[in-house]
């Protein structure tokens, strides 16, 4: 709640503006009653009040000011609420885009993107749509109260006793339509996750011949999202008619204690139109208060979750005096230790060893041994321990974060591109690349070819609405990324696991001619892409178990070289 | 977003419409009685304005005046109206009892609106000057009357009061109606819509399962479930917002129309004239708030799309250091989406207010042509009040017209996409023969020539023979034509030219169900389902316990299945993250035993698993591929040494067929191939 009215602060005059105006709307709706009342009093007894066409002018007049004044209110607060969604929606962008692996390995996409659209909704309905319907409810019971005191306060009293039912009434079924409208979403999305996968798996299903119990399977699931829905509009159904009964009920009693007054002679017919009147008006506050009490919760609950992610601090920060990148890109690992968080044991244990600058660093393994946490270490994706990795002597921690990497380009094995054209992603480090530079980088990956047969060349959109990529050329295009980004070190981490190994040969020849002169380090689980390395690592289980050249490797006893045998006799013929 | 997501505009189509109205006859009978509960209930909304009317006009406000010196024909008219003569030729007129046209008639000779009297009660009445009816009521003028205390006065209309108890009385009833008759209409009526959403939803998805391989290769999944989730939703719309709720609104419009003419005829023309003015306005303003909203979708999907697709490549911006452009980026699709949301937060701005203030206009002509009618006494106070409750019953339907036609517009969007999907043709049930419960596992392609688009040969003049029991190897590189030989086989697409044959059998000849149940195919890339691993084992076939146990020993997979908490129970994740690869291919292996297939497809796995569970996998195939034909898309030499047959593929057609030894003699392109790796 605090923090809801901190998130308000900003816009206060535009706010406080805006309540003004909406106090005028409330305050001008408030004559309308009085002004049909005065008309019928005028009529009742044929001597005091307004004649019908005066009255008429002077409505037609307030109407004209009540719209000018509506339009103003909307525009002020929620204009106001909308620079809220602009602004904290950027608040929250620059910082997601501040914080480092350890968090979104916390917090999956689906969850902050839940945060990012949902949360963010809830809060600006809550200082939007919240705000102006606590006070418009304020402003219209406020008023609407003195002005139906003035007429007759017993009469008042009698009035106004069923209308917090209302309330009451709107703010628990309101809660409970909620609860289960959130029980229905989640059905709705496990039955479009039964969907999503018949449809993904239809050829599993087909070459099975499951069909009918595939169709049986999604017909419980359906049956399951009905009776949640039914559910859902027992109760939402009610809301409507319970509301329009409690009012109902407030006008019978109006009706019956008004009309005895009437009846008595002590108030007027006008008068007691005018009650009516107003009582009409104070339905929609009294709605409006239990519906701002679940707005303003859920905004809170919204904006906490918000909050807890700008407190987040990154893991990894220039600290004050950090370094310029060296000129020497000689990479030092010192007795490498690496846990992840969470994790029951070391993913990397005592490494140690030296690429001098322009030489080629192998690292093999089977899978799980903890090569990429290499790559994820010197580029400071995570953390290591200071004084464990030195580029030039300088430790990577010392060194200032953007200037590192970008002279140190990773090439992951599950490359990541996104839905921009082929040539924006292949620039994507370096948005000025002009066409020559990009189409070479596209030639040493040896993807340029496959890129000019796709329907627009370069300019074709990567993704579902444009063309869809295989893992071979994914992985060709992010290493023409990672060297059009022009870096100093350079890391391919397993980077052609899905190109046939043809054509692996001929981009590892090509790169060679690329890289030289680059401090390059290969990770692979396939022992030919290592081969002409300077040094070679074995690891297994995080640990070191040999290191050497591939000719001294291969004569030794050891993992290196029972691998080579296996993949020797159970060579991949062809892809 | 593709485009054809968008709302269209275009016109609703006569065809269209027709299928909706399909979907909803099965429960026609349903639909009758919400139209009745409609029509109850709106007859409910309708009554209370009129009970206030009569409170009003037959109990509060005294009502009787006392004509001087009517002609005998007035005389006549008014007392078949409740009018009595009294003895010194007054003529005392309950007005409460006067039609508005009777009311005109009289005014024109007789001021109406002359002094009140009260009906009061004799034997209370004291003091009081009273002038008695013939039926033993008796009257007094309101002007003696007021001069009473209030208790007094109040006492003295005990008539009165009980009038308006008795009002009050059907009042409470009437609201009590309505709540019931209101829930339970809605209530109804939702869960009709429920229900047919379901019936359609479980037809689309079994029409989607029985759709050709070739459908879903060139529709995107999303777009798919699309069609059975969200579309089928906007369907929903027209049956629980539009189709009964029109009929309530004719019903209330005309309800009013006529109730208001039936207080005063020209009054009501008046009102009328006043509604194509609000059916201008919210025409006007729907137009224009579409507009807005579907810029506003289209800005917040690509912010949406954006931020998604960052989130999930927050390495990548952080490996090449990108973090301000990113910012940037955003800041530019952010400042879009606002514009486009100051963009309709103003057309809201102005039509919001424009249409609350129809709502006074029209009070504003009530009160203007309504107040000069009850001053010249042709209107009573009671129908002026109810006059302006009905304006507001009278417009809100008209404003609500426009957003109906929107929902029809959607639905018929979606339904036309749904209906697209449902039109397209089903796989054919095949030829039907079922040569034995299980087949001998020869395998022929004859001349096989086969292409997904038109005369780009995939395969060509392809003619093998796998005889029952043998195990035959499929060598080539990408895009040779392996996997389309395996497609063939299963009969997901037909051959152009040539055929395939099972025993001997045109696979086109063959039942389709009991073609595919000959095969199981192990795939490289497992595909697991939400579930347990049962149901993964299994696929939902019925006699799940038993086949499950069978094939999880078989397979050697018990290790790993007791390890998981539930054992055969366990959930498999969302896109089986909890399983190392090696375990999803014994999965996978474990889904092909319970099949007991009689023909074995494996498309052997190219990237290496931890070699534990590598043996494990190799010992379970030989012991699955005992007995049983094979066909494996090779990748590894053991495994194609140890074939009967290897099929070597070049860009679509056979360059040499023949065993290890044989090819090792005949083909050089075999040669070169199996040199490569070693």
């Amino acid at each position: 709640m605090s923090s809801l009215l901190r998130c308000l602060f900003a816009y206060r005059w535009r706010i406080v503006a805006g309540l003004l105006l909406l106090a005028a709307v409330d305050a001008l709706a408030m004559a309308l009653p009085r002004l049909v009342g005065h008309v019928v009093d005028g009529l009742a007894t044929a001597a005091v009040g307004v004649s019908p066409a005066t009255a008429a002018a002077w409505i037609i007049a307030i109407t004209v000011c009540m719209t000018a004044l509506r339009f103003g209110w909307r525009w002020c607060l929620f204009g106001a609420a909308r620079q809220l969604r602009r602004d904290l929606r950027v608040r929250l962008h620059d910082h997601l885009l501040t914080l480092s692996a350890p968090f979104y390995a916390r917090n999956p996409t689906g969850e902050l993107m839940a945060v990012v659209t949902n949360d963010l909704d809830a809060v600006v309905m809550a200082c939007g749509f919240g705000v102006m319907a606590a006070f418009d409810a304020l402003f219209l019971a406020l008023f609407a109260c003195t002005a139906l005191a003035l007429i007759d306060p017993r009469l008042t009293a009698v009035a106004l006793t069923p209308l917090p039912l209302i309330a009451l009434f709107v703010l628990l079924a309101g809660r409970a339509i909620h609860r289960r409208f959130e029980r229905v979403q989640e059905q709705f999305g496990r039955l479009t996750e039964n969907v999503r996968e018949a449809v993904a798996g239809v050829r599993v299903v087909k070459s099975y011949a499951r069909e009918a119990d595939f169709s049986d399977a999604f017909a419980r699931v359906d049956d399951a999202t009905v009776r949640a829905n039914r559910r859902l509009i027992g109760l939402s159904s009610s809301f409507d008619p319970v509301i329009a009964a409690l009012s109902g009920v407030a006008m019978a009693a109006v009706l019956w204690w008004g009309g005895r007054t009437v009846m008595a002679g002590t108030l007027s017919v006008g008068g007691f139109v005018a009650v009516t009147s107003y009582l009409a008006l104070m339905t929609w506050p009294m709605m409006a208060i239990g519906w701002v009490v679940n707005l303003v919760q859920r905004g809170a609950a919204s904006m906490a979750r918000i909050d807890r992610i700008l407190a987040e601090r990154p893991d990894t920060a220039d600290a004050a005096d950090a370094r310029a990148f060296p000129d020497d890109t000689g990479v030092a690992f010192t007795r490498l230790t690496f846990r992840y968080p969470g994790a029951n044991r070391d993913a990397l244990t005592d490494l140690s060893v030296s690429v001098p600058a322009g030489r080629m660093l192998g690292v093999v393994g089977r899978t799980g041994a903890g090569k990429s946490t290499l790559a994820l270490l010197l580029t400071r994706i995570h953390e290591p321990r200071p004084g464990t990795i030195a580029i030039g002597g300088v430790d990577v921690r010392a060194l200032r974060l953007r200037e590192l990497r970008r002279a140190v380009a990773v090439v992951p094995q599950e490359p990541l591109l996104f839905a921009l054209s082929v040539r924006e992603n292949l620039a994507f480090a370096r948005p000025d690349a002009d066409d020559a530079a990009i189409e070479i980088a596209a030639k040493i990956a040896a993807i340029h070819e496959e890129i000019t047969a796709f329907p627009d060349g370069y300019a074709t959109i990567v993704g579902e609405r444009g063309v869809t990529l295989s893992g071979g050329q994914k992985q060709r295009i992010a290493i023409a990324r990672a060297l059009l980004a022009e870096p100093r070190i350079l890391v391919l981490d397993d980077c052609l696991s899905a190109v046939d190994v043809r054509t692996e040969g001929a981009i590892l020849a090509q790169l060679a001619g690329a890289t030289a002169g680059r401090t390059t380090i290969v990770i692979s689980h396939r022992l030919a892409a290592v081969e002409h390395a300077d040094e070679i690592l074995v690891l297994d289980d995080g640990q070191v178990v040999q290191r050497g050249t591939h000719a001294e490797l291969s004569r030794a006893d050891g993992l290196y070289g029972r691998l080579a045998t296996w993949q020797q006799q159970d060579a991949r013929v062809v892809e | 977003m593709s485009s054809e997501e968008e709302p269209s505009h275009a016109p609703i189509s006569r065809h269209v419409v027709r299928r909706l109205f399909m979907l909803a006859w099965p429960r026609r009978g349903w639909f009758a009685v919400c139209l009745l509960l409609v029509a109850l209930s709106a007859a409910c909304d309708l009554t209370l304005p009129w009970l206030s009317k009569h409170a009003i006009d037959g109990a509060i406000v005294p009502r009787w005046v006392l004509l001087p010196t009517p002609d005998a024909a007035l005389v006549a008219q008014l007392r078949a109206h409740g009018a009595q003569l009294l003895d010194d030729g007054r003529l005392a007129v309950d007005l409460s009892e006067l039609s508005a046209g009777l009311r005109t008639d009289i005014d024109s000779q007789h001021r109406l609106s002359s002094a009140r009297w009260v009906e009061v009660e004799t034997f209370a009445a004291g003091s009081l000057p009273l002038v008695h009816l013939h039926d033993g009521r008796a009257l007094a003028a309101v002007a003696d009357w007021e001069r009473l205390p209030w208790r007094e006065r109040l006492h003295l209309r005990a008539a009165d009061r009980a009038t308006l108890t008795r009002i009050l009385g059907w009042f409470t009833l009437i609201l009590g109606a309505r709540l019931a008759l209101g829930w339970t209409q809605s209530f109804l009526l939702q869960l009709i819509g429920q229900r047919i959403m379901s019936d359609l939803r479980r037809a689309l998805v079994a029409h989607l399962l029985r759709l050709p391989v070739a459908w879903f290769d060139r529709t995107p999944v999303g777009r798919v479930v699309t069609r059975a989730t969200n579309d089928v939703g906007a369907i929903n719309e027209v049956f629980t917002s539009v189709l009964v709720y029109l009929v309530k609104d004719v019903f209330v419009v005309v309800g009013v129309l006529w109730l208001m003419a039936l207080i005063d005829g020209r009054l009501a023309v008046v009102m009328a004239a006043a509604l194509p003015c609000v059916l201008a306005v919210s025409l006007w303003f729907r137009a224009r708030a579409t507009a807005s909203y579907r810029e506003l979708r289209r800005t917040l999907g690509r912010l949406n799309a954006f931020v998604q697709e960052r989130l999930a490549g927050m390495r990548v911006v952080h490996w090449f250091a990108q973090e301000a452009r990113t910012q940037r980026e955003f800041e530019h699709i952010n400042d879009d989406d606002y514009r486009a949301q100051v963009r309709q937060l103003f057309v809201y701005g102005v039509f919001m207010p424009l249409i609350a203030a129809t709502g006074t206009l029209g009070l504003a002509l009530i009160v203007w042509q309504g107040g000069a009618s009850v001053g010249a006494g042709t209107l009573t106070l009671g129908a002026l009040v109810a006059f302006i409750a009905y304006i507001e019953m009278l417009f809100a339907p008209i404003r609500d017209l426009a957003e109906k036609h929107n929902l029809v517009q959607a639905a018929s969007a979606a339904a036309e996409r749904i209906f697209q999907v449902q039109d397209q043709a089903q796989e054919d049930e095949g030829g039907g023969q079922q040569p034995g419960a299980r087949a001998l596992g020869r395998i022929e392609f004859r001349n096989v020539w086969f292409a997904y688009q038109a005369e780009r040969w995939v395969l060509r003049d392809v003619s093998f023979v796998i005889e029952p029991g043998q195990h035959a190897a499929l060598v080539g590189a990408t895009g040779s034509g392996k996997t389309t030989i395996i497609a063939l086989l299963m009969r997901f697409y037909d051959v152009q030219r040539g055929a395939v044959l099972i025993d001997g059998v045109d696979v086109r000849e063959l039942d389709r169900a009991w073609l595919r149940g000959q095969f199981a195919a192990v795939q490289q890339d497992v595909f697991l389902f939400a579930g347990t691993v049962r149901d993964n084992i299994t696929l939902l076939r019925p006699d799940a316990d038993q086949r499950a146990a069978n094939a999880v020993t078989f397979v050697g997979a018990e290790r790993f299945v007791t390890r998981l908490t539930n054992g055969l129970d366990a959930p498999v994740n969302e896109r089986g993250t909890t399983l190392s690869s090696g375990e999803r291919q014994l999965l996978s292996l474990a889904r092909a035993v319970a099949a007991d297939p009689a023909v074995l497809i494996l498309d052997e796995a190219t990237a290496n698993i931890d070699s534990d569970t590598e043996q494990q996998i190799q010992t379970a195939l030989t012991k699955l591929l005992h007995g049983r034909s094979a066909l494996t898309i090779a990748h590894r030499l053991s495994t194609i040494r140890a074939a009967d047959v290897i099929v070597v593929l070049r860009q679509g057609a056979i360059t040499a067929i023949g065993s290890h030894q044989e090819l090792l003699q005949t083909s050089d392109f075999y040669r070169a191939l199996t040199r490569q790796g070693g």
